[in-house]
C-alpha cells in the first residue's frame, strides 16, 4: 500500500517539477509561467518527493525506504512523461 | 561545458555502448527475468503446487537424507522460502563411497521429503546462470567478459550522462513519431529516469563478482584464497567422524533457537556436518529474504549441548557494504510489489540498451551515400541488432515452449529446453541475415510476438493449470506469468504492426531513409 501512495506523491511531486519547466509550462499552463509561480511549483515539487521519502522510510525502515524510494521516484517520474506527452500530442 | 570534453565522452559512450550493446542487452534481459526466477522455475515445473513450511521441510528432508546419504560427509538443505515450494537437498558423500556425479548426490524434496516428480528443467536458474556465466564457455572467461560488458556499461553511464546536453532540461521530453529525435527521447528518457537503479545494477554487478576481478588485495593478505574464505565464512571442511554414533537432535526447536537469536529473521539454509556422529555440527543460516545484507548471520550447534558453538563472525564495514551491494543486485529481499518495480526497471534498462543499439543505426542511415547498399560495418550492426534486441526474447520464449512441448521423460530434457534457446535465438539471428532488415524487424518481431500469445494457450492444453483454471483458483502465480507472456506478445506485436505501417508509409514518402514520418504532428495540424 504504501507503494502505491508513495509513487502517487513522488508522481504529483514531479508533476509540479515537470509542469513548471520552461518546455512543459505552455503544455500544462497554455501559458508562460510567473517566476514566483514557479518557484512555488518547485517547492511544491520537491516538499511532495521529500514526503514520500519520510512515508517510505517510517514504514519501511530506513534502508528499506531509501532502496524503495529510488524505484518510487523512477515510476512516479515516468508517470510524469507519460502524461506530459499525451497533453502535448493533443 | 567542456565541449572538447563533451565531444570525446560522446565518443566513448557510442563505441563503448556499441561493441559490447548486444552482450549487454542479453545480460540485461536475462538478469531482468531472472527476479523472477523462483517463479519461472514454478511454472516450468507446474507439477507441484502445494507450499510447505520450513520447519517440517527441514525434518523431512533430514529423514530423507538419512535414507539416502547416511554416511555422509555433510548435508546442505536449502529451505522453501515464501517464493518456494521445494526443498533444495545436496550432500557430500562419505569418503569412502565411490566418487558420484552431481546429479545423484542432490534432490528436490517436497513438503513431506518426498523427491519431487517433477520434470527435468533448469528452470529460470539457467536464465539466471547464463546472465552472467553465458553458456558453453568455461566460466571463468564468460564471468572476464560479463565484467569488462559491465565496466563498458558503467563508461557508458557516466559518459553518457556528461554527453546529454539538456538532462535537466529535458528530463521529462518524450516526442514519438519523429524518427531519430524519438529514439534519442527514448534513449534519453529510458536512461535518465532509472539512472539510480541502472548505475546501481551495473556497479553492483561488478561487486558480485570483485574477487575474482580484483584478486589483489586478497593475494596480498593470505597465503591461499580458501584461507581469506575461511576467514570470511568460518571454516568450511568439517572435522573427521570420531566414530561414535550419535542420533542428531529434532531439528524444528534448533531452528526456533537460531530463528530468535536473529529477532525473528527466518532461517533459509541448515546444513550438517558428519551426520550421525557424536562429532556432528548443525549450521543454521539467516534466510535470503530476510534481510538486504546477502551473507547473512550464521549459528552452529553441536550435539552435547545447547549453547551455540560458534557465530557468524563481527564482520567488517567493506564486507558489510558488500553484503549489502549484492544483495541490492540480487532483491532477494525484495517483496512482490519492489521485486515487480525490480522487474520494470530491468526493463528500462534492457530498453535503453536497446534504443542506443537503434540508436546508432538510425543516426547514421541518412548520412549513408547510399542507404539501399550500407557499407559493411552498418550492414553488420543492423543484422546484430535484431539478432540481440529480437532474438533474447525469441529464446526467453522458445525455452518455456520446449519446457511445455518437450515429452515429459526425454533424455537430456533440460538440455533440450537449452538447445530450444539458442535455436531461436540463432534462428532470429539467420532470419537477419537473408532478409532485408526492415522485413526481418517486422516478420521477428510479428512471430516472436506470437509465441509469446501461444504460450498461454500451450500451458493451458498441455497442464491442468491453464489461465482460466488458475484464475478460477486464485493461483497468481500462473495467473500472473500466463498474463505477462500475453502482455510481452502483445507489446512485440504492436512493435511489428508499428514498423509494418511506418515500412508502408515509407514506400510512399520520397525519403525512404527515414524510418518514421512524424505523423502525430500532420494530424494535429
Amino acid at each position: 500500500m504504501i507503494h502505491l501512495l508513495s509513487i502517487a506523491l513522488c508522481a504529483l511531486g514531479f508533476l509540479a517539477l515537470g509542469a513548471t519547466q520552461k518546455r512543459h509550462q505552455h503544455t500544462v499552463f497554455a501559458r508562460p509561467l510567473t517566476p514566483r509561480e514557479v518557484r512555488r511549483g518547485r517547492a511544491a515539487g520537491v516538499a511532495l518527493l521529500a514526503l514520500a521519502l519520510g512515508g517510505d522510510g517510517a514504514t519501511l525502515g530506513t534502508g528499506l525506504g531509501t532502496i524503495a524510494w529510488t524505484g518510487h521516484l523512477s515510476l512516479g517520474a515516468a508517470m510524469v512523461v507519460a502524461v506530459l506527452h499525451w497533453r502535448a500530442a493533443r | 561545458m567542456n565541449p572538447n570534453l563533451r565531444q570525446s565522452m560522446a565518443w566513448l559512450h557510442t563505441w563503448m555502448g556499441l561493441l559490447l550493446g548486444w552482450l549487454l542487452f542479453a545480460m540485461f534481459a536475462t538478469g531482468t527475468v531472472s527476479y523472477f526466477q523462483d517463479e519461472i522455475t514454478h511454472w516450468m515445473q507446474p507439477e507441484i503446487d502445494r507450499r510447505s513450511d520450513p520447519a517440517r521441510a527441514a525434518k523431512g528432508a533430514i529423514a530423507y537424507l538419512h535414507k539416502v546419504a547416511p554416511d555422509a560427509r555433510s548435508w546442505y538443505i536449502a529451505l522453501p522460502g515464501p517464493r518456494g515450494l521445494t526443498t533444495q537437498v545436496y550432500w557430500q558423500p562419505g569418503i569412502d563411497a565411490p566418487a558420484q556425479d552431481r546429479k545423484d548426490t542432490q534432490a528436490r524434496l517436497d513438503a513431506e521429503g518426498k523427491p519431487a516428480a517433477l520434470r527435468e528443467t533448469r528452470g529460470g536458474s539457467f536464465l539466471y546462470r547464463f546472465h552472467f556465466d553465458l553458456y558453453g564457455v568455461p566460466v571463468i572467461w564468460a564471468r572476464y567478459l560479463v565484467g569488462i560488458a559491465a565496466m563498458a556499461m558503467l563508461v557508458a553511464i557516466i559518459s553518457g550522462v556528461i554527453t546529454h546536453k539538456k538532462i535537466f532540461a529535458d528530463f521529462f521530453l518524450l516526442r514519438l513519431g519523429k524518427g531519430q529525435r524519438s529514439w534519442l527521447d527514448a534513449h534519453n528518457v529510458s536512461a535518465v529516469l532509472a539512472l539510480p537503479f541502472h548505475a546501481m545494477i551495473t556497479f553492483t554487478g561488478l561487486v558480485t563478482l570483485a574477487t575474482l576481478y580484483m584478486p589483489f588485495g586478497i593475494a596480498a593478505n593470505y597465503a591461499r584464497g580458501a584461507d581469506f574464505y575461511d576467514a570470511v565464512n568460518g571454516p568450511s571442511a568439517p572435522a573427521g567422524r570420531s566414530g561414535k554414533a550419535m542420533p542428531l537432535p529434532p531439528i524444528a526447536p534448533l531452528i526456533e533457537r537460531a530463528s530468535a537469536r536473529w529477532g525473528g529473521k527466518p532461517v533459509g539454509v541448515v546444513s550438517i556436518a558428519n551426520p550421525g556422529d557424536a562429532s556432528a555440527t548443525i549450521t543454521l543460516r539467516r534466510a535470503a529474504h530476510a534481510a538486504i545484507g546477502t551473507s547473512g548471520e550464521t549459528v552452529v550447534y553441536g550435539l552435547a549441548d545447547a549453547a551455540p558453538l560458534g557465530e557468524s563472525k563481527a564482520k567488517g564495514a567493506g564486507l558489510a557494504t558488500q553484503s549489502v551491494m549484492v544483495g541490492l543486485h540480487a532483491g532477494r529481499f525484495a517483496d512482490t510489489a519492489l521485486r515487480w518495480i525490480y522487474f520494470l526497471f530491468g526493463l528500462t534498462g534492457t530498453a535503453m540498451v536497446g534504443t542506443g543499439l537503434v540508436l546508432w543505426t538510425v543516426k547514421r542511415r541518412q548520412r549513408l551515400p547510399d542507404p539501399a547498399r550500407p557499407h559493411f560495418g552498418f550492414w553488420l550492426v543492423e543484422r546484430l541488432n535484431i539478432g540481440a534486441i529480437v532474438g533474447v526474447p525469441a529464446a526467453i520464449g522458445a525455452y518455456f515452449l520446449a519446457n511445455r512441448l518437450l515429452p515429459i521423460n526425454l533424455a537430456e530434457r533440460a538440455e533440450g529446453e537449452i538447445h530450444a534457446f539458442f535455436l531461436a535465438w540463432a534462428g532470429v539471428l539467420v532470419w537477419s541475415l537473408v532478409r532485408s532488415p526492415g522485413k526481418a524487424w517486422v516478420e521477428t518481431l510479428g512471430a516472436t510476438g506470437l509465441l509469446y500469445l501461444a504460450l498461454p494457450f500451450v500451458n493451458a492444453l498441455t497442464t491442468a493449470r491453464g489461465l482460466p483454471a488458475s484464475l478460477a483458483r486464485g493461483d497468481w502465480l500462473f495467473a500472473g506469468f500466463d498474463l505477462t507472456l500475453c502482455a510481452t506478445g502483445l507489446c512485440l506485436a504492436i512493435g511489428a504492426f508499428t514498423l509494418q505501417a511506418r515500412g508502408e508509409s515509407g514506400k510512399t514518402g520520397r525519403a525512404p531513409a527515414r524510418p518514421s514520418r512524424p505523423r502525430k504532428a500532420v494530424r494535429g495540424q
